[in-house]
């Protein structure tokens, strides 16, 4: 395909964790069906940081240049505990084997293997981990820390007049306790909601919709199969982006 | 609701005197002040305050056009954890002035400053474990893009600097001397060659420098032009209330006039 042709397609930027990573993922699903071209900076495992940093990245770096127009933004934001850290070199790897990149790189194709290392509540066998979920991490300033990269995305793409939608991995939201307490709740109401999928987190969609066909096992793994991930698009993304002007 | 206009002001160090630039800015320009510096906060507190400063104010049906932002961004090395049970935790330790709020009176987060590591147990583990320096200009150049982004939104008038230049450059080697007067040990934690690292040029190219009073620092811009009458200590650090007052009516005043055409009313 030449040059010409890949630019007269729209490009479809995404970013997110395990949700929007694999091969059979909604990202990969929608470009199939709205034909456009696609970046895809989701990692399995990878907080709400690493998912703000690399979509703006890639997206202040891309090597083609696309009008704004041109462009479509997609997020599904991940877990409100998860951390990274930038590591020095020779740090080992930390992280369940499912886990490829761990260090992880938050700069398009810089060449290296990344700075950033992964935390999570999950592995805290290594020290980093182990002090940080020990003393540094609370769901109030997780919660603070996700909407702060949540709301720098959002302003950032308002800024940059690119069209977006974002939705969450699961309902991040549910918590009124910590929706509700006041250094959270001034933030959380700034964040704009109609630019996300009308449903709560594609996990919560999928068990309620296709509890059955949308998993492989659900007892064993929680992530939306491809047929989730196919549902999931044809009939909430597209609509939305319908419903809304972006396609 | 005050029919006066309002000055939002924050920041860290060298702020939170009466005399300070920011107070000669509210009396010149005849504002309302809500004075948010606090003396060793970290970036991130520095934005948050602003945001939800102005955010209530806008709930209050305060016009943004009515409301002037100055913010003077500090040193990346401090950063800062939240604390349910603020003063009552067992990590307050010895450093009573070390919460500090962003919600209204609430004292809940917790400073952690390089210049105190071995103050509390935290903050020494944090230092010693989490803390990376580069990963601490990541997240200030964020704070600062994040809260640009949501002034600019606003159409709020604002202006922002630092107290010493937070991004060495190799281009600007010529103003090394003003780092002479520093010690080498805040030589070597300040500064960072943003051209040596991707992963925060691409940040930092973002940085709405028009925004940026027209100096590299507060610190450099005294030590260049009343390094003799704009210091109160020996080792040129800290401005005095002369320094501030040429601060503020040589470099603030003018930015605000040539930049929104605010004039003061009484000078």
């Amino acid at each position: 395909m030449s040059m010409e042709d890949k630019i007269i397609k729209k490009l479809l930027v995404t970013s997110g964790c395990s949700f929007t990573d694999s091969g059979h993922a909604w990202p990969y699903q929608l470009s199939k069906r709205c034909d456009f071209n696609i970046e895809n900076v989701a990692l399995p495992s990878q907080g709400n940081g690493l998912i703000s940093r690399k979509l703006i990245n890639i997206l202040e770096k891309y090597p083609i240049k696309y009008h704004s127009d041109d462009i479509i933004v997609g997020v599904m934001w991940s877990g409100i505990n998860r951390y990274e850290r930038i590591i020095e070199s020779g740090d080992e790897y930390v992280g369940p084997p499912y886990l490829t990149q761990n260090p992880t790189w938050v700069v398009y194709r810089d060449g290296t293997k990344g700075r950033w290392r992964i935390l999570s509540h999950e592995w805290t066998k290594s020290e980093d981990c182990s002090i940080y979920y020990e003393i540094f991490s609370n769901e109030i300033s997780s919660m603070v820390q996700t909407l702060e990269h949540i709301l720098r995305t959002q302003w950032y793409l308002e800024f940059c007049n690119i069209k977006y939608f974002m939705s969450t991995f699961m309902n991040i939201f549910s918590d009124e306790k910590i929706m509700n307490h006041p250094e959270v709740k001034y933030l959380y109401e700034m964040v704009d909601f109609s630019k996300f999928l009308p449903i709560e987190g594609f996990y919560e969609w999928n068990k309620e919709n296709y509890s059955v066909e949308g998993f492989d096992d659900i007892k064993l793994d929680w992530h939306p199969n491809e047929f989730g991930n196919i549902k999931l698009t044809e009939e909430i993304i597209i609509p939305h982006l319908i419903k809304n002007n972006i396609i | 609701m005050s029919e006066n206009k309002i000055f939002i002001v924050a920041g860290s160090e060298f702020v939170n005197n009466k005399n300070s630039w920011q107070h000669i800015c509210k009396e010149k320009l005849n504002y309302d002040i809500f004075d948010l510096t606090k003396e060793k906060i970290s970036n991130a507190l520095i934005s948050r305050n602003v945001i939800y400063k102005v955010n209530e104010l806008i709930k209050m049906n305060y016009k943004t056009d009515d409301i002037v932002v100055g913010i003077m961004w500090t040193i990346p090395m401090i950063h800062e954890r939240y604390i349910s049970d603020g003063k009552n935790d067992d990590y307050m330790g010895k450093s009573e002035t070390g919460f500090t709020s962003v919600v209204d009176n609430v004292k809940n987060w917790r400073i952690l400053n390089h210049d105190s590591i071995s103050s509390s147990e935290d903050c020494e583990l944090y230092f010693k474990i989490i803390y990376n320096k580069l990963q601490s200009y990541v997240l200030s150049v964020e704070h600062i893009l994040r809260t640009q982004w949501f002034l600019n939104k606003l159409g709020i008038k604002y202006f922002m600097t630092t107290y010493v230049d937070l991004f060495y450059n190799e281009e600007n080697l010529l103003k090394m001397y003003d780092f002479s007067k520093l010690t080498e040990y805040k030589r070597e934690c300040y500064r960072l060659n943003i051209l040596g690292y991707n992963e925060v040029d691409y940040l930092h190219d973002m940085i709405d420098i028009k925004q940026f009073l027209p100096i590299n620092s507060m610190l450099d811009w005294l030590q260049e032009n009343y390094s003799v009458d704009g210091f109160g200590d020996s080792e040129k650090l800290k401005p005095n209330d002369f320094g501030h007052e040429k601060f503020t009516t040589e470099v603030i005043l003018p930015f605000l006039k040539n930049t929104y055409n605010l004039e003061p009313t009484q000078i």
